[in-house]
């Protein structure tokens, strides 16, 4: 045995130097290899290179370029490496955040170096951008003085709002004074001041509480903006983002976060956070490729509803979103679920703000299953067992929907697939128009889109395994959250 | 002792009271004269020797005293000594009368031909899994290790000796006469002594501390018998499977079309359980009807042995609903596809969300203690459980190194084509099924009617094995795992094995972390966990 190991163990001691030559190459290779290592914080996957020699004693290690701290690849990769204060480090290991991410890996040591620098950063939906920011805002905050409001973070919606203070509440978790003020709509005692350390909201109502002199914001040090493209282009939102901006210190620490950031946003951007380091992705990288991404042709709207419920029998389900495009059509759909034996709500904006926060913590904590819902999750919301999104209705924007809606669609099958975890989109498709839109979107980012046949159900359950199956295969290979050579201060 | 030395006024009453002479003495003439001084020091005397020998003879008594309790101690211990070695011997016996029976046995059982009875178990039904060779290794795990703890089954694990709550093996044996696990010796995970384990939960529950029950972890080898048996099991089950599939495909088959209905039924409903009261109800009923149908032949299937899906020789059964050889294949087929689905579950959404295990917990238990899909009187929970085995190996006892190829074979630890999946998808998986091991075994039957079929001494042992593995042996997954059985899990486990379960806890959260390799970064996940759980009031240190 010994002597069979040892002669395996060989071949791999050989191939490891191999993979620093700087043939562009092997350079080429060994890049794909080191992305897809970190692409969730999994360093020692046997990705790429030619180290997948099956001996059996063969040690699995890290790439050695990965290891050496002189190279552009290098990125911290245990909690440890980045050198945070021990409550917080104890809070991430008890939400069994074993390590970091790669946007974690990749941002942290940036955001926390002195002085403080401006960051704008891009990572695919799922990847930790929420605990990247979460753990700079509680790693800036002096909590000997916890009354004193010193970082805020603003998102597009209540409910991001409502999810960023609860993954700050519980990455805070072995922290002592901590205090969070949540910024939403009817949430803050009106005339008091914000006694907190920690900030949370949108923007109009943060805008409202410091025109009202309820928080002071003289020792503010972060401000962070989640969804970033989102809160700068959108022109209420953008507009107020701006106003927020300037009625805050000059010299505070800025950092804006999406997955997505469209040209013209970005040049917005690099106004609202100057000077900032940057971590962008390119456009053929943005969608995760974990995610299976197929598609039904219907043969006409009222077929929909049949095919959606026997799509659960063709795999194994945690939790599901299914995106409409109306609130009709989503009560309609929650009624003929809730009657197949689906625990399944809707949510929309006809639901006030507090019904919408139960709504959604009922699904968070897996009371219900199914989530019905138009655009106002399509962002942001991060519930980790969804495991499909369907696109009930194709995504569009525009006057009269005429233009197909590419980012959201990107933000909508961003639900699933989260944390490197298994995820499928189908999206439906009836008529002429429906189907162009949805070509156009593929087109635009790339995606191979596959049809899934609903003839017969023992060969779509078949074809859904084998779309899985390959696509899984094929993730190991993608280009990582971060592409490392796009780092670097602008 | 009072008695003998008397306060000092009253002693010198005492003195002079016999003849009233002191006080007349003290006041007359002669008070100073040498006779009256030799009388007061001849009294004096007299007290003095009275005294002593007072106290000599409580001394002798007190002696006596110790002496018998001593006596009687010894008498009791010895008592227990021999009725453990009597146990020993009597273990011994049947192991060896166990390999006596199962040597001879040859038939390699390849592609075993349908009604072949499974060659290993002639065993009392009590050891079944027996795997001929490795299982000798087992009588010499230390039966010393265990005697002080089992028979008093609190106060035990805390006393047990520093290193470990879980001696060794064997310990089981001194519990023997209510003990469900006599058979434990030879396959501790065992689930299908559902006849044994039967008066268990029964004595469990109820009792709140079963003695805990020492798995045989010294080594791997030690239940190999089992392991084995699942890998066995999982093998004729794909079989089954693909056979059936084949089979329904074939023009004229009355399982035409239905086969794949059933199945994504029975799909669909498993991933509708949530852990709301009562909200279970349609989709268990669908699966249950499902079943039935099978059973009842509504869809007609050949008839299939069903000794190839369970662990132990099975006889006939007194007031079983199913004692034929058989049962219909498309019965177990689906109970099959339930198994699946169930572990499948776990893994997708149990990974992302331990909390969601626990309603498939529920209705595990439930589906597999139903009478009606029982086999001669006992449970067929080893389909689910070959598939733990398959995907879990950990909670099994198994061990292996996370950064060898080898090692993670042993692991469980999934390809994707030529390349191992990533740590934090494996890590995900083996949350999710930690999380669901607890969720199947640490159902509380104290107020059914039912059996358990998968009663929580299993999840000891599978505590125990992890838990026990020495330094060297240590991998991440083991942490990992054991996380996601305790976390969310420590009350449940409270409430059947009290103070044992305290101090196991402690072991697991406390001690286990301690000899964490370097790259385990889950052991600091489990220290954490203990911080969490101290806020809550679970003082483990």
């Amino acid at each position: 045995m010994a002597d069979l190991a040892s002669r395996i163990t060989k071949p791999a001691d050989d191939a490891a130097p191999a993979s620093e030559t700087p043939a562009a190459t092997d350079t080429a290779a060994a890049e794909t290899h080191v992305g897809d290592a970190q692409n969730d914080g999994a360093v020692e996957s046997l990705g790429g290179s030619g180290l997948q020699e099956p001996g059996y004693e063969v040690e699995i290690t890290l790439s050695d370029l990965q290891q050496n701290e002189a190279t552009p690849f290098h990125s911290a990769t245990t909690w440890e490496d980045i050198g945070l204060r021990e409550e917080l480090h104890k809070g991430l290991l008890a939400l069994n955040f074993l390590k970091p991410s790669k946007v974690q890996g990749k941002s942290l040591p940036l955001m926390l170096s002195d002085p403080p620098t401006n960051m704008l950063a891009q990572s695919q939906s799922g990847t930790g951008k929420t605990a990247a920011f979460v753990t700079a805002i509680l790693s800036r905050v002096d909590f000997s003085n916890p009354d004193q409001p010193q970082a805020l973070a603003l998102a597009p919606s209540r409910e991001l709002a409502r999810q960023i203070e609860e993954v700050i509440r519980a990455i805070g978790h072995f922290i002592q004074n901590l205090k969070i003020a949540p910024a939403v709509p009817g949430a803050l005692p009106r005339g008091e001041p914000v006694r907190s350390a920690v900030v949370v909201g949108t923007p109009g109502t943060v805008m409202d509480i410091i025109r009202r002199r309820q928080l002071d914001v003289s020792q503010l040090k972060v401000l962070v903006l989640d969804e970033a493209d989102n809160m700068l282009d959108q022109q209420g939102l953008g507009d107020q983002c701006m106003r927020v901006k300037g009625m805050l210190p000059k010299t505070i620490q800025t950092l804006l976060f999406s997955a997505t950031f469209p040209e013209k946003v970005l040049q917005y951007a690099n106004k609202f956070a100057p000077n900032a380091h940057s971590l962008k992705l390119q456009r053929s990288d943005l969608t995760v490729k974990g995610i299976s991404q197929m598609f039904i042709d219907c043969p006409n709207d009222s077929t929909k509803y049949d095919i959606l419920c026997r799509l659960y029998g063709l795999m194994t389900i945690g939790q599901s979103v299914i995106f409409v495009k109306t609130r009709e059509s989503a009560n309609e759909i929650q009624r003929r679920m809730v009657a197949d034996g689906h625990k399944a709500s809707a949510l929309h904006a006809a639901f006030d703000g507090s019904e919408r926060d139960e709504l959604l913590s009922k699904f968070r904590s897996g009371e219900s299953k199914v989530l019905i819902a138009t655009n106002v999750i399509a962002r942001g919301i991060d519930v980790s067992s969804v495991s499909m999104v369907i696109n009930y209705d194709i995504p569009m924007k525009g006057r009269g929907d005429t233009e197909p809606d590419t980012e959201t669609y990107l933000h909508r099958i961003g639900r699933t697939g989260r944390f490197g975890r298994v995820g499928v989109s189908i999206s439906f498709v009836y008529d002429k128009k429906s189907y162009d839109a949805l070509s156009s979107i593929a087109n635009h980012y790339g995606i191979d889109l596959v049809k899934l046949d609903t003839d017969d159900w023992d060969d779509a359950e078949e074809r859904v395994k084998e779309v899985i199956k390959k696509n899984r295969a094929q993730a190991a290979y993608a280009p990582s959250a971060t592409d490392p050579q796009k780092t670097g201060a602008a | 002792m009072t008695r003998s030395s008397p306060p000092a006024s009253r002693r010198s009453l005492m003195l002079s009271s016999p003849d009233r002479r002191f006080l007349s003495s003290f006041l007359g003439e002669d008070r100073n004269t040498e006779c009256s001084h030799r009388d007061a020091l001849e009294a004096a005397q007299a007290e003095h020797d009275r005294v002593r020998e007072a106290a000599i003879r409580a001394y002798q008594l007190h002696e006596l005293e110790l002496e018998r309790k001593r006596i009687a101690e010894a008498e009791l211990q010895e008592k227990q000594r021999l009725q453990v070695e009597a146990q020993i011997a009597a273990e011994e016996l049947r192991l060896r009368e166990l390999k006596a029976k199962t040597i001879p046995k040859p038939p390699p059982e390849p592609p075993s031909p349908k009604v072949e009875p499974l060659p290993p178990k002639p065993a009392p039904a009590k050891a079944p899994a027996q795997a001929p060779a490795p299982v000798a290794s087992k009588p010499p795990t230390a039966p010393t290790l265990a005697p002080p703890t089992a028979s008093t089954a609190n106060a035990t694990p805390n006393a047990a000796p520093s290193t470990s709550i879980f001696p060794p093996a064997a310990s089981k044996q001194n519990t023997a006469p209510a003990n469900p696990f006599q058979n434990a010796l030879s396959k501790p995970a065992q689930p299908n002594n559902v006849a044994p384990s039967q008066p268990t939960n029964g004595t469990l529950t109820p009792a709140k501390q079963p003695a805990p029950v020492q798995p045989v972890i010294n080594g791997q080898a030690a239940n190999q018998g089992l392991i084995d048996r699942y890998t066995e099991i999982h093998r004729e089950l794909k079989k089954l499977r693909k056979n059936l599939v084949a089979e329904s495909k074939v023009p004229g088959s009355p399982m035409k079309g239905k086969l794949g209905a059933y199945r994504r039924e029975i799909r669909v409903s498993i991933g509708q359980l949530t852990g709301t009261k009562g909200a279970n109800a349609q989709p268990t009923s669908k699966i249950m009807a499902a079943l039935r149908d099978a059973l009842e032949g509504k869809v007609p299937s050949p008839p299939i042995d069903v000794s190839r899906y369970v662990v132990d020789q099975r006889e006939p059964a007194e007031g079983a609903l199913h004692n034929d050889l058989t049962m219909p294949s498309l019965f177990l087929y689906l109970l099959n596809i339930c198994a699946k689905s169930i572990v499948s579950q776990f893994i997708n959404e149990g990974g992302a969300n331990p909390k969601s295990a626990d309603p498939i917990g529920v209705f595990t238990a439930q589906v597999f203690s139903t009478k009606e899909f029982m086999w001669r009187g006992q449970p067929l929970i080893d389909i689910l459980m070959s598939k733990f085995r398959v995907v879990c190996p950990v909670v099994f006892g198994l061990r292996g190194n996370d950064k060898t190829e080898r090692g993670r074979i042993t692991l469980g630890w999934k390809k994707d084509g030529p390349s191992w999946i990533t740590e934090q998808s494996h890590n995900d998986r083996m949350t999710g099924l930690g999380a669901g091991f607890a969720a199947v075994s640490l159902r509380d039957f104290s107020k059914s009617a039912r059996t358990n079929p998968y009663p929580p001494t299993n999840y000891w042992v599978a505590l125990a094995g992890i838990v026990n593995t020495p330094v060297g042996q240590i991998s991440n997954t083991q942490y990992v795992v054991l996380r996601a059985m305790i976390g969310g899990y420590e009350q449940r486990f409270l409430n059947f094995y009290g103070n044992a379960g305290l101090a196991a806890l402690r072991l697991a959260l406390i001690e286990f972390p301690k000899k964490a390799p370097q790259n385990a970064a889950a052991a600091g996940s489990l220290r954490a966990l203990a911080e969490v759980l101290r806020e809550s009031g679970l003082v483990l240190t």
